[in-house]
């Protein structure tokens, strides 16, 4: 008898988890922590940018 | 920092008065059945089951509650990082919403956890779920709580600093200049952090595959997932800032939030687009005739009537028509999530679920007590913007 008939879910040969796992392993573990580090770096770095710009139009301004 | 304190101001007021009376009662009420569930067991006052593990709580208090609670995330991406510096006003009251937003929910899962009195063991036995999104999210959503914290302190030091208590001075006196030459790598983790635990709020039902709808199954629900909390974010920030100038009559920021509504507008077009298309591409566009898929039309229509409202140059400056627009984009943002946690899922034929009253009166109790403490704050610290007009002085009495 297949799953699907006693009210089982349709499953595929691929593991369930298997789409989760994929994009948590490639953010966390291949290369761990590089993307949120790059992505903290990077906003920091344009923040900091946008900061020295108001303060020097500011220091202009006076 | 210092232009805070001319910018900011309390509403003052009595902070005890009718409705915030009433709030404590709700507050009260939810209380006690927490207190049930915790000496009884997570059955005495749920309908949760074993195939509906997370209900309401989750889907509600923690799903909705932290996208609800990304208006920080979402002003603080306009203004430090796209320098949009004209939207300044907006960030504290922003921040409030979401440190409010988020403590709250980090109560709404210590509530729903069955074991909670081992939650203490997620940060110390990390390796334990390395390869689980939830791990991710407990750990960031806890550190994004301590970084929206240390973002709104200064609300607090300014008021401290003129305090009759000298320790309380010099402690904010330094807590001022800390802060000032720390800001952007605090802001910085402020903007991270929800980016990563947004995204796995989304990678978290990628778990039950097939057992979740197709139309709402993708692998681009951690995507989706964190744009959406940009747009309920940017939502609540136009709710926020229109009721508290309404109730504490306040001057209303009405140009300010009708040039923040054109941001809104591209945002939920592209996210309501992307959306339709993807679902398109995968080919399960058919699925929108099936029962769920009124449910699917629902969180789109929302989203793109929303923001065609605010493409409208001549609705986008009405304040009445902003607030329509933003609780359109409010409940379209809604919708999508408790779809993704609750409609969309399927655990099999023999399992169903609807919240029981108690589990109603925890949730009622929690968003009640946000509320509660957002009122006490905001006429207590210099939050809002803004002095209050004189019809003001007589309203904020009554709120």
């Amino acid at each position: 008898m297949s799953f699907e008939k006693i009210g089982l879910p349709e499953y595929s040969d691929q593991g369930v988890p298997h789409v989760a796992y994929t994009v948590q392993n490639g953010i966390y573990y291949k290369l761990p922590f590089v993307i949120p580090a790059a992505l903290y770096v990077g906003l920091a770095a344009v923040m900091l940018r946008n900061r020295k710009t108001r303060e020097g139009s500011e220091g202009a301004k006076s | 920092m210092s232009g805070h304190t001319e910018v900011h101001s309390p509403v003052g007021g009595r902070v005890m008065t009718r409705p915030f009376a009433i709030l404590l009662l709700i507050v009260g009420i939810g209380a006690l059945v927490t207190l049930w569930r915790f000496f009884n067991g997570i059955a005495s006052v749920s309908n949760l089951n074993n195939g509906y593990p997370w209900g309401v709580w989750i889907s509600i208090d923690v799903v909705v509650g932290t996208a609800i609670g990304c208006g920080g995330f979402a002003i603080g991406l306009l203004v430090y990082v796209l320098n949009r510096g004209q939207y300044h006003h907006l960030v504290r009251p922003a921040v409030l919403t979401s440190l409010l937003g988020y403590g709250l929910a980090v109560i709404a899962v210590t509530i729903d956890l069955g074991r909670w009195w081992g939650l203490w063991k997620v940060p110390t036995h990390i390796w334990r779920w390395t390869h689980s999104p939830q791990l991710e999210v407990a750990l960031c959503v806890a550190a994004y709580v301590m970084v929206l914290l240390v973002e709104i302190s200064p609300a607090f030091f300014e008021k401290w600093k003129d305090s009759s208590n000298s320790f309380l001075r010099s402690f904010s006196e330094r807590g001022l200049t800390f802060m000032d030459r720390a800001l952007v790598w605090i802001l910085a983790l402020g903007l991270m952090l929800p980016a990563m635990h947004q995204s796995s709020l989304g990678t978290m039902m990628l778990l039950p595959g097939p057992r979740v709808h197709s139309l709402w199954f993708t692998p681009w629900l951690p995507f989706l997932f964190l744009v959406n909390c940009i747009i309920i974010g940017f939502a609540v920030v136009v709710l926020e800032a229109t009721f508290s100038a309404i109730a504490f009559g306040r001057k209303r920021e009405t140009s300010m939030l009708a040039s923040l509504g054109k941001v809104i507008a591209g945002v939920a077009t592209f996210w309501a687009a992307f959306r339709v298309i993807e679902v398109a591409v995968t080919g399960d566009l058919g699925l929108i005739a099936s029962g769920k898929g009124l449910a699917f039309l629902a969180e789109v229509l929302l989203t793109a009537f929303g923001a065609l409202i605010l493409f409208s140059g001549n609705l986008r400056v009405r304040p009445s028509w902003q607030v329509r627009a933003a609780m359109l984009l409010l409940l379209g943002g809604i919708a999508h999530r408790v779809n993704t946690y609750l409609v969309a899922f399927t655990p099999g034929e023999n399992y169903s679920y609807f919240p029981s009253v108690p589990e109603l009166f925890i949730t009622f109790g929690i968003i009640a007590a946000e509320v509660a403490i957002y009122l006490a704050i905001v006429k207590t610290f210099p939050i809002l913007s803004g002095k209050p007009s004189a019809a003001g002085k007589e309203i904020r009495g009554s709120v």
